[in-house]
């Protein structure tokens, strides 16, 4: 795909504005090597229209949850505060291609005088990059969620080694056991061994 | 509650978008009442950042139904507000519920100190200041086509100060005011609760205006939904926009509200302190620091006097507002056309009907004009 973009487009000026500095690295990577080199990043709200004025860049990729978001959208609309037209997907009507970017959260303003298909490599590594993060957030999710199963099965089983005098195995095979019968998740058995134990050790205390 | 009269949903599991404001409580409540599964809907709420954002959302598809600022659906109609989507209301969700806040500096460097309940003396104070200081200010509001940026623009232009040269109108979502008032990337701002008594609470702002002391009644919050949306589902929309009436109904009740700001303050919903909902939801509300809070009737309307009933006279002047703001004219066939599209009262008529509420024909002509009298 990147043999297709044409020179002309890769040396677009696009500025990259995220609140979110990992997301925005990973983006402004993949976007380098696409092969897109003028690449600028802003972070900080109060430095986005200094920086626009300044420099103006011919594509805005920047998240949907941003506050400044609003802000260049309000500006493209009322143009007696700022010449520069700022428009979102201004020759864009490809509705799956928009729905695509707008649920991972990507939001491209092109400067006028662009045509929307040099824009659409720009926003198609962008939205990838943008799921490529919320995956990755998502696994993050799942990791931590494993290891605290993981802590309260070990936790269980301690629970049952202590109590019945079971060998390490004797108590998983119970903890197995128990899950089977009541087709639960073997976290779920060890939950409610560990919520049992305290509630007996809080209504034995004197 | 039977509800096997109505035809049946043609899709019960819904994404319903709404913005941190405590007007979004008739969505928040029809969840916590359970009046979205009395009609068979499965709903989730969806907290967005800014209008754009469920607009967006909204046209893409992500969400079904949301929340929206009333001048939206027809601007975005319009084609003015990002992509260009035909969009609609059948119900309108709140009036008011707005004030205009100005940063204590700016407050303090005023020949007089903020009145409480005079917006007119505010606005020619501030006037005043401009002039002798020829400073430009920044103000926010949260949409360039909103209630907040029509009222900002009159109460301006009451005290005497032109809203495109004295002033820079820079679009801020809701939630974002105050830190932007603190860092002084503005200096005052129109928004919804609790956005302007937190200011005060925090001795950042004072409240110069309400938004009904400006325009009584302004239709504020509606229900949107893309015409698309409503040509598939019209038994969900209407299930839905039935759930929402009684739970706006439900908020219509005073000692209700009380109940309401607890609701909201949960962490799944605004994760505001209690105490900082009540303000506006009693309509006891304190304009500056340490002083003592005034009595604001109306100041959040929900469902009395049908209020609910979207009307298109007040759809019509709110569209040439916009144009104002938009700078350029729109064509009355336009505007008529626009509002026969997206503003529709027989929605509501028909939700009504299965209410068994009355369904007057005409909206009260209060809700049409700036009360304020200011030109």
């Amino acid at each position: 795909m990147n043999d297709e973009i044409s020179r002309e487009t890769r040396a677009l000026h696009i500025l990259l504005v995220d609140d979110n500095p990992a997301r925005a690295e990973l983006v402004g990577s993949r976007l380098q090597e696409a092969g897109f080199d003028h690449l600028r990043f802003v972070q900080q709200q109060q430095g986005l229209l200094y920086q626009i004025e300044q420099n103006p860049p011919d594509v805005i990729v920047i998240s949907l949850e941003s506050p400044s978001r609003d802000l260049l959208e309000s500006l493209s609309i009322v143009s007696r505060h700022n010449p520069t037209p700022i428009v979102m997907f201004t020759e864009e009507d490809d509705p799956s291609f928009i729905a695509e970017a707008v649920d991972a959260g990507v939001t491209t303003y092109l400067v006028d005088g662009i045509r929307a298909e040099k824009v659409k490599p720009v926003v198609e590594v962008a939205i990838a990059q943008f799921r490529a993060f919320q995956h990755l957030k998502g696994q993050l999710a799942d990791t931590r969620m494993e290891l605290a199963e993981r802590r309260s099965i070990e936790q269980a089983k301690a629970l049952l080694m202590e109590r019945d005098g079971f060998s390490e195995n004797e108590a998983h095979a119970r903890l197995q056991a128990f899950a089977m019968q009541r087709n639960l998740k073997l976290a779920e058995v060890a939950k409610q061994i560990i919520e049992l134990a305290q509630r007996t050790k809080r209504s034995t205390k004197p | 509650m039977t509800t096997c009269s109505l035809p049946a949903a043609e899709k019960p599991v819904l994404n319903l978008g709404y913005v941190r404001l405590t007007d979004s409580a008739p969505l928040i409540v029809a969840h916590e009442l359970g009046y979205y599964r009395d009609y068979g809907l499965e709903v989730a709420l969806t907290r967005e950042v800014s209008w754009a954002n469920v607009r967006d959302k909204l046209a893409a598809g992500v969400l079904d139904a949301a929340q929206m600022l009333a001048p939206l659906p027809a601007m975005t109609t319009l084609g003015v507000s990002g992509l260009r989507v035909p969009m609609l209301t059948g119900l309108t969700l709140s009036l008011n519920g707005n004030a205009i806040t100005l940063s204590a500096a700016l407050a303090d460097a005023l020949d007089g100190p903020v009145a409480a309940g005079a917006p007119l003396a505010n606005a020619e104070r501030l006037s005043r200041f401009l002039t002798r200081t020829g400073r430009v200010l920044n103000l926010g509001v949260v949409h360039s086509f909103s209630t907040h940026a029509i009222l900002l623009r009159a109460w301006l232009k009451a005290g005497g100060i032109d809203p495109d040269s004295q002033v820079r109108t820079l679009v801020v979502p809701p939630s974002q005011m105050i830190d932007s008032l603190a860092s002084g990337v503005i200096d005052g701002y129109c928004v919804g609760e609790p956005w302007s008594s937190i200011a005060v609470h925090n001795g950042l702002g004072h409240i110069v205006a309400f938004g009904n002391q400006i325009w009584e009644n302004a239709p504020e919050k509606v229900l949107a939904v893309t015409d698309r949306w409503h040509q598939h589902h019209p038994a969900t929309h209407l299930r839905l926009r039935l759930a929402l009436m009684r739970a706006c109904s439900w908020l219509a009740d005073p000692p209700h509200r009380l109940l309401t700001a607890r609701m909201l303050a949960a962490p799944a919903y605004l994760d505001l302190p209690e105490a900082q909902l009540l303000p506006s939801l009693t309509g006891i509300i304190s304009c500056s620091p340490g002083a003592a809070a005034v009595a604001v009737e109306d100041f959040h309307v929900f469902s009395t006097g049908q209020a609910g009933l979207p009307s298109r006279e007040t759809a019509a002047f709110m569209i040439e507002r916009c144009a104002e703001l938009l700078g350029r004219p729109i064509e009355p066939d336009r505007i008529a056309s626009l509002v026969q599209q997206t503003t529709r009262p027989d929605l509501y008529r028909e939700a009504a009907r299965q209410l068994g509420d009355a369904t007057p024909d005409y909206a009260p002509s209060r809700h049409t004009r700036l009360s304020f009298a200011l030109k």
